[in-house]
């Protein structure tokens, strides 16, 4: 509750001061317009990087960065809108810039361009559009980097759909993308499109958070980059598929067709090293130039209910300090050899909290063996987790914080009773 | 000292003169309450303007000119958020609708946050950590009970944490 209400004492005068100010300064009223001299690449991602995950975790991994947000009034959700200049360094974390942890500073993150938006050209940023019969998706000319940062913009239809676009800082429209589907808040819309730029491809996304008591979800958009290059940098891209839609530059839209079938190819190798799991038989701890070896032991918790509620009070056993907060279910699996079933159950915080990876490993789904493997916060973008549980014994927990710039594997060989995490600085 | 305060020559008398003090030292400040409170900067204009007219209207009555202010500041604003509760529940559109700004992305947050919370809620979470008044004040400014306001709080709490997560 401290940090909340820290927040809360620094910035509600400063929200009551721009409010004031804002009133009395034309240029800053009329247009929700979420200005990106204020915006910086981590300082979105931190807050909407738990729900974003939640839909991800079944849908994509992501490796990259993440910028962007969609702003909603819920009131009047016909006048969603939201505009986000993307500086080209998009790897970050969900940090504030400035905090002590925060590697933002140590990123170079290109200034923010003023945009003034064309009217005639681009479907203006508040602007309602009917359906996306309407929608201009123009792109005007070949994409280069000369023509970055770039702006995200997104807003929605009558029809209840969405429109998201990018526009390079000349206004032009790299590409966009709109939907006519459903209501807000079934869950269904969403809009992606992917296009090229040099040996990366970036994807920009709209969809809804998945919140089952918020009929209007919150909505946030994201952009990530996906190199095809380095291996570390690749990402499960879940719903991107080779129908994007790029329709005035057909050579831009075969190029990342392209990409995207190298990316996919990628992710085959990345799936099968997730397969490896090393046959460690003695766990003590060490570090070198090149990384860290520790052992964690787990201990005993007893504890049955919902995935969820074992996580949280597995959190709150690990973090007492930091109690206050939600469990979140990285991986659950149950491995069944010999008749015995084992659950592996893999969790973390919710993006507001300092928790790690925690292991929990039943065979009766009451009494467990925790394991705080520490390693990082699986809901913080650009961090991924993957989880492969081989049977009753053997499991890998491989953590990869592109920001943070390492990797680790935490693996057991006896059933979680004791794990050994390798972090190697990446 | 009462609003006849002003000499019949029109020049300013000691009542009007520490109004003016009052006018200018808490002006800027109620606003700013009443903005975080109301969610619109014209309408909190309003509410400050005719919380200073009451103010005026009884200066010679009233010990503490501020602090009688501030209530009838925080009165001003809850009235107006009776007054929205009801055009919600029984009309499509609100008569005045919030300012639209653009305003950082951390406070662009925060202000939708603070829209999920109930009208008691806001109160109690800006008259907390904006005007810094204890449970007791804010107990004393709302006419509920202590233990009230600390409720009031906790649900806060958690749809401002769900909200800003």
């Amino acid at each position: 509750m401290n940090a909340l209400e820290d927040r809360l004492r620094r910035e509600l005068p400063a929200l009551a001061s721009a409010l004031v100010e804002a009133k009395d300064d034309p240029r800053r009223t009329g247009v929700t317009t979420l200005g990106s001299d204020s915006v910086t690449a981590s300082s979105v991602v931190k807050r909407r990087t738990t729900a974003w995950l939640s839909v991800a975790a079944a849908t994509m991994l992501v490796v990259a960065g993440v910028v962007g947000l969609v702003s909603i009034d819920r009131k009047r959700p016909e006048t969603l809108v939201s505009s986000i200049e993307a500086p080209m360094v998009l790897a970050s974390s969900g940090d504030e810039p400035g905090t002590d942890d925060s590697p933002i500073d140590d990123r170079p993150v290109t200034s923010a361009v003023e945009s003034p938006i064309a009217t005639d050209v681009l479907n203006v940023d508040g602007e309602t559009v009917r359906s996306c019969d309407t929608f201009r998706r123009g792109v005007w000319g070949a994409v280069s980097t000369a023509e970055i940062p770039f702006t995200i913009r997104s807003g929605l239809t009558v029809a209840g759909g969405t429109w998201v676009s990018v526009d390079d800082a000349m206004n032009r429209r790299i590409a966009g993308e709109c939907q006519d589907s459903e209501a807000l808040g079934d869950g269904a819309v969403e809009a992606q499109l992917a296009w090229p730029i040099g040996d990366d491809v970036y994807v920009a996304s709209i969809w809804p958070s998945r919140n089952d008591s918020d009929p209007i979800p919150g909505w946030f958009n994201s952009i990530g980059r996906y190199s095809v290059t380095p291996l570390r940098s690749i990402a499960v891209i879940g719903r991107i598929t080779p129908d994007v839609e790029l329709p005035n530059v057909p050579d831009i839209a075969s190029a990342a067709v392209e990409r995207e079938r190298q990316l996919i190819g990628k992710i085959e190798q990345v799936r099968d090293l997730r397969n490896y799991v090393s046959s460690l038989g003695v766990v003590d701890g060490g570090a070198d130039a090149s990384g860290t070896s520790a052992s964690v032991t787990a201990v005993p918790f007893v504890r049955d209910g919902s995935a969820e509620e074992i996580c949280t009070a597995a959190g709150i056993e690990t973090n007492p300090a930091d109690h206050e907060r939600d469990g979140v279910v990285v991986h659950d699996e149950t491995s069944t050899i010999d008749g015995v079933d084992t659950r592996w159950l893999i969790c973390t915080g919710d993006s507001a909290s300092g928790w790690g990876v925690t292991a929990l490993v039943s065979d009766d789904e009451v009494n467990w063996k925790l394991s705080p493997l520490g390693l990082g916060n699986s809901t913080h973008a650009g961090d991924t987790t993957e989880v492969v549980a081989l049977d009753s014994a053997n499991a890998t927990v491989h953590y990869e914080s592109l920001v943070g710039g390492r990797s680790s594997n935490a693996t057991t060989i006896d059933g979680g009773a004791t794990w050994r995490i390798d972090t190697v600085v990446t | 000292m009462g609003t006849s305060s002003r000499s019949e020559s029109g020049v300013p008398t000691d009542a009007d003169a520490r109004f003016a003090d009052l006018f200018a030292v808490e002006r800027d400040g109620m606003v700013r309450l009443a903005s975080l409170l109301v969610d619109s900067v014209a309408i909190a204009e309003e509410v400050v303007q005719e919380a200073f007219i009451s103010v005026r209207e009884k200066w010679e009555g009233v010990d503490r000119p501020g602090a009688y202010l501030r209530t009838s500041v925080v009165n001003g604003c809850s009235a107006v958020l009776r007054r929205r509760a009801i055009e919600d529940r029984f009309q499509t559109v609100r008569s005045a609708q919030p300012e639209i700004v653009d305003l950082p992305i951390h406070l662009f947050e925060l202000r939708a946050a603070l829209d999920c919370l109930t009208g008691r809620q806001r109160f109690v979470i800006v008259l907390r950590y904006f005007a810094d008044a204890s449970d007791h004040e804010i107990a004393q400014l709302m006419e509920v009970r202590s233990a009230t306001v600390r409720s009031l709080r906790r649900r806060a709490f958690s749809i401002l944490r769900k909200e800003l997560s």
